[in-house]
């Protein structure tokens, strides 16, 4: 399948900030199954882009915007091929435990084995797998499907219930999140039997008809799984699949805040709205217009803005 | 020079040019009492006051004595002298490095007594005597800086900030004096007038100085010319516009003339203003409207200078 | 042993010496631990001799007025730490102790030969687990001790580092062991601190016992600073001559300010704070005001995680966005590097043997602390068997916090770090208690032992070097060992001879 994709993030500022600096994790990756035919990044104001590789292998992009500004807008535009790969076995032999329990693996897979961040262990997760019945099944394959689906059965999909970067319990308390949060405790469940499990950022090509949950035109998240004879494997609890020909991979991580899609520091006391559009398409398919930028994270109110005056602010009133 | 170390030096000059203002008008003001008439003392205060406090939120009110304890020794008072001072001292810790030892040691020991637990007891003792020796002190360190710091570009903008606030300092005060009643320079002062001007001459620590020009003999007019236009005395406004267009010729050695062009435009004509104003002119018409045009020069030149060397914007300074 | 009945008091040596003299020397107690003024028999070591008849020879009210002379001195130049209290921040003086505590020229050529030594092998693990991890691979050092550890920063991994050099300024705390040899305690990585009461107490001791300073033909350190810059200046060799340095620091709330002040004097460079500094394009620039001045060479006060709030923690608002793609890029030089926090880890420490060994091939010259890992069963038990005797530390902490000094703890703290080791094993290590040298101070008008540790600092980067002096803690409250001064520590002058 040959993908087209379009990523547009807008912030927009109620007055002006200077001296942004930002940095992205949005290059496709290509490796594996997927190949990176083109990515362009734009910013409006215009900027110098420089990248380099994470210790992970991933790309990350950064620039800055040192004048005045009251909007920053970074478009994306990727295209990408995904092949078909044979799917991965149902389950695999038992000996994998043992494996997974060798020392190379635990030496190789050490940041993928432990709690990081956003994949603490937690009294709720105890209880949901106690709840669930949920324990290690005779392999580790077996084990991830069944995780996978309980996950999948045991959470609703419902937008701006969780942060990006909530903790596993707000998801687990609520029964229910997004791609992050059914990522992360999928993660934490994973790594607690011992598997190497790390986060996936990436877009998922929707079909909401094909019993897709996740939100179309939105950035996606999910895991990967190491299983001794059959590599790393895909696993997204959001949607009870295998991550297959649809899954397009950004980059990996820990958690979500090892790789989040954009982040920012600016100069300035000013309050933010952030807006957001994704699309992805397959290439020969006619690309949608402009008219689809939802505001996700909208400016509040004048009176909320944090009171932190510079020095320089508050001396230039006592003229 | 850093920028922000630039902006210290010259914070904690306007900060301590400000508490000397205070302080020596409210020591005058003080003594000036004991001639006057109560009703006479209250109403001179509440205007004298008004001038030196802030914020102003409501209209100034209550007994002399403890309006001028508010604005001595009051922290909850922005505008006090002791909070002034502490500003001051703020700014100083900040460019330790680059001042003297004993500047900062002079100004560490003013800031130390003004914070002590017995400067309440003193000020109720003698507050006259406590806000001369405040003054005294200051003037101390300003003659410690003149002596022991490099007169380089630190040193520049210590000056530039002290004759800023100074001559929006007596400007704002010659205002109080000149600015709400006409003033008729003809008439023959009575005594309690009399000593309301002399009280004006002694807040600017004029009073020996315009005697050797005019003698004792004193008249609004030349008291208004005197504190205005002499080029001589360190606190006419005169003499603080020259420096301050001086100053600025002296500070941010490397900056490229189109940033320095605004302030040093402003200064000049600033400096105009009062090198070919003339007095008679000036009491004929509008001297209200004069003064507070010099204020307002003062805060525009602040602005430019602060936006062309302290908060300038980087992006036109990189793709130069 | 019970140590009171070891103890010799010494009033009579005194006597002795001068007879009939007020001696200050009346309520000086030796006990277990070495002492760097007196041998064992109590008579004054050859190399402090000359002190002690000075001190004899000197009344107290002399040496009072000295003492006064001295601390006025640290007073004016404001050599304060800041103590922040309930409603207003305070400025304290660093209590400073007259008495310079002399080490022979022998004693200090062994020392620093054993810290050269230490600084090259840490700088080499440094480089390894931030780039191949043979040490880890070879089983060395545990990996997880390394990847487990809060300051190994993954940021840093293939980050090339200006002559591999990772730790450029070290403070290593050395104590005296009961048989007079010195141990390593701690090695500080980070942004050690100290160093301008190294100088401040020379300039006082200096003054204060000229003739005796004079005889001694004492060792000078009054370069620290141009060494320093040296040092600073070599590490941005590869891309500039003349490099624009500057020191970093949190600002005026800082309770080290005074010395950042301090050795941007000395050094002659700019001292900045974070919002002094911006990134553009990968270079790093400070706001002048004569416009922007690229910066080369960044000689950092602050914390790692503090630095940059882009990279590290975002409600930073102490440190410079983009810093750590600046630093990645090669346009800029931190020092020290960022994540140098790794190898002064309290359990890293017990394998700095091992590590000298793996990477020089050589034996280590200088002796640690006997460390039992609570990550090993067995060292674990043998720990809680023996709380009452022995230090306990967090691995990762630093400054006297996260221990327990198991000898002067209550039975209740005992206990509650029963629990901590019992949960937390890994997180733990424990050593033997050891009495501190003690060394003369000038107490309560008179003259009294007083436990020591001894901090030098080594400068390391084109070369290793050091300068002949260190700073000398001292636990001023009679047998305490804890020489922290954010625990009412004080310090004095460190004399060593030709």
């Amino acid at each position: 399948m040959f993908y087209s994709i379009r990523h547009v993030t807008r912030y927009r500022y109620d007055a002006p900030v200077r001296e942004s600096v930002m940095q992205l994790y949005k290059q496709p990756k290509s490796d594996g199954a997927q190949r990176l035919q083109a990515f362009q990044v734009t910013t409006h104001p215009r900027a110098t882009l420089q990248a380099y590789t994470d210790y992970l292998g991933n790309a990350v992009y950064h620039f800055d915007v040192p004048g005045a500004h009251n909007e920053l807008v970074v478009e994306i535009e990727a295209a990408v091929e995904v092949h078909a790969q044979p799917a991965p076995p149902e389950w695999v032999d038992s000996s994998a435990w043992q494996v997974l329990g060798s020392s190379d693996v635990q030496a190789e897979n050490f940041d993928m084995l432990r709690p990081h961040g956003l994949t603490q262990p937690s009294e709720a997760l105890r209880d949901f797998l106690d709840e669930r019945n949920l324990i290690k099944a005779d392999d580790p394959m077996t084990s991830l499907r069944r995780l996978n689906r309980t996950i999948f059965d045991a959470f609703t999909y419902v937008q701006d219930e969780t942060e990006v970067d909530s903790p596993i319990d707000v998801a687990l308390k609520k029964r229910k999140g997004v791609c992050q949060d059914f990522a992360h405790i999928m993660l934490v469940v994973a790594r607690g039997w011992g598997i190497p499990a790390r986060y996936v950022s990436g877009y998922l090509y929707t079909k909401r008809d094909g019993g897709d949950r996740s939100a179309p035109d939105a950035t996606h998240a999910w895991i990967e799984a190491l299983v001794p004879g059959a590599g790393w494997v895909g696993f997204d609890p959001t949607n009870n699949v295998l991550a297959g020909e649809r899954h397009i991979r950004v980059a990996i991580g820990r958690d979500y805040n090892d790789v989040p899609p954009a982040r920012g520091v600016f100069k300035g006391p000013a309050n933010s709205e952030l807006a957001v559009a994704v699309t992805v398409t397959p290439a020969q398919a006619p690309r949608r217009r402009d008219d689809f930028l939802r505001v996700v994270r909208p400016m509040p109110k004048r009176a909320e803005r944090p009171a932190a005056p510079s020095v320089h602010a508050q001396q230039q009133q006592q003229q | 020079m850093l920028s922000r170390v630039a902006d210290n030096l010259y914070w904690m000059a306007r900060y301590l040019e400000r508490a000397e203002h205070s302080a020596r008008v409210l020591a005058v003001k003080l003594e000036a009492m004991l001639e006057q008439t109560p009703e006479e003392a209250t109403e001179a205060w509440v205007r004298v006051v008004a001038s030196l406090m802030w914020p102003l939120a409501q209209p100034v009110a209550g007994a002399p004595d403890a309006l001028a304890y508010r604005q001595t020794l009051d922290r909850n008072q922005p505008s006090s002298v002791f909070n002034s001072i502490r500003l001051a001292r703020d700014n100083a810790r900040q460019v330790r490095e680059l001042i003297s030892t004993e500047m900062w040691a002079q100004l560490n020991t003013l800031y130390l007594r003004m914070h002590a637990v017995d400067a309440d007891d003193e000020w109720r003792a003698q507050p006259v005597q406590f806000l001369q020796e405040v003054v005294e002190e200051l003037l101390l360190f300003a003659g410690v800086t003149d002596s022991t710091m490099r007169h380089g570009e630190g040193w520049h903008f210590i000056q530039l900030g002290r004759y800023t606030e100074r001559a929006q300092a007596v400007s704002r005060l010659l205002d109080l004096y000149f600015g709400s009643q006409p003033v008729d320079v003809t008439q023959k002062l009575s005594s309690a007038r009399y000593f309301d001007w002399l009280s004006l001459l002694k807040q600017c620590t004029a009073f020996e100085a315009y005697c050797k020009v005019y003698t004792a003999h004193i008249e609004p007019a030349k008291v208004a010319e005197f504190l205005i236009f002499d080029p001589e005395f360190p606190h006419s406004i005169r003499f603080a516009t020259d420096r301050i267009q001086e100053e600025l010729s002296h500070v941010a050695p490397g900056a490229g003339g189109a940033r320095r062009v605004q302030a040093e435009r402003l200064a000049g004509r600033l400096k105009a203003q009062l090198d070919y104003g003339q007095v008679e002119e000036l009491l004929a018409g509008d001297i209200d409207g004069f003064l507070q045009g010099i204020q307002s020069s003062c805060k525009q030149i602040h602005q430019s200078m602060y936006d062309a060397f302290i908060g300038y914007g980087v992006d036109e300074l990189l793709t130069a | 042993m019970d140590p009171s009945k070891s103890a010799v008091r010494l009033t009579v040596v005194s006597n002795r010496a001068r007879p009939g003299h007020d001696a200050p020397f009346a309520a000086y107690d030796l006990g277990l631990a070495h002492d760097e003024m007196f041998g064992q028999d109590g008579l004054p070591r050859s190399h402090a001799k000359d002190l002690y008849d000075t001190l004899c020879t000197l009344p107290v009210a002399e040496l009072e007025r000295r003492q006064q002379t001295c601390e006025r001195s640290f007073l004016h130049q404001g050599i304060t730490f800041t103590v922040y209290g309930d409603e207003q921040a305070t400025e304290k003086i660093i209590p400073t102790d007259l008495l310079p505590r002399i080490v022979p020229g022998a004693e200090w050529d062994k020392l620093e030969r054993g810290l050269k030594q230490r600084i090259v092998a840490l700088n080499a693990f440094l480089k390894d687990v931030y780039n191949d991890g043979k040490i880890l691979n070879d089983g060395v050092v545990p990996r997880d001790l390394v990847y487990g550890s809060k300051h190994y920063l993954r940021q840093m991994r293939g980050v090339s580092v200006p002559l591999d050099a990772y730790v450029n300024v070290c403070g290593t705390d050395i104590i005296r062991r009961e048989d007079g040899t010195f141990v390593v305690l701690e090695d500080n990585l980070r942004v050690p601190s100290g160093v301008s009461y190294m100088l401040a107490n020379r300039e006082v001791a200096k003054r204060a016992f000229r003739d005796l300073y004079r005889g001694y033909g004492v060792r000078p350190i009054e370069h620290y600073g141009q060494e320093l810059l040296a040092t600073l200046k070599a590490l941005a060799a590869g891309f500039r001559d003349e490099p624009r340095i500057c020191l970093l620091t949190p600002g005026i709330f800082n309770s080290a300010y005074y010395e950042h002040a301090f050795l941007a004097r000395q050094m002659g460079v700019e001292l900045v704070e974070g919002r002094d500094l911006f990134v553009h394009d990968n270079v790093v620039y400070m706001r002048t005001t004569a416009g922007v001045k690229r910066v080369d060479v960044i000689y950092r006060r602050i914390d790692d995680d503090f630095i940059d709030p882009l990279a590290f923690r975002h409600d930073s608002a102490l440190g410079v966005p983009g810093l750590m793609n600046a630093y990645r890029a090669g346009n800029v030089v931190v020092a020290n590097a960022l994540g140098t926090g790794v190898a002064d880890d309290k359990a890293v420490y017990s394998y700095v043997p091992d590590i000298i060994r793996y990477y020089l091939n050589e034996e280590p010259l200088l002796d640690i602390v006997e460390t039992y890992r609570c990550r090993e069963p067995k060292a674990l038990s043998h720990a809680l068997e023996n709380l009452d005797s022995l230090v306990v530390k967090a691995v990762g902490e630093s400054g006297g916090y996260g221990m327990l000094v198991g000898p002067q703890a209550s039975a209740a703290e005992r206990e509650a770090f029963r629990a901590k080791l019992k949960s937390d094993p890994d997180n733990y290590i424990a050593q033997p208690t050891i009495q501190l040298s003690t060394a003369p101070c000038f107490v309560h008008g008179g003259v009294e032992a007083r436990h020591v540790d001894l901090r030098p600092y080594i400068l390391h980067g084109a070369d290793t070097r050091l300068v002949p002096g260190a700073l000398t803690r001292v636990a001023l409250k009679r047998g305490s060992l804890v020489v922290n001064s954010s625990q009412g520590g004080g310090s004095k002058d460190t004399w060593v001879l030709p």
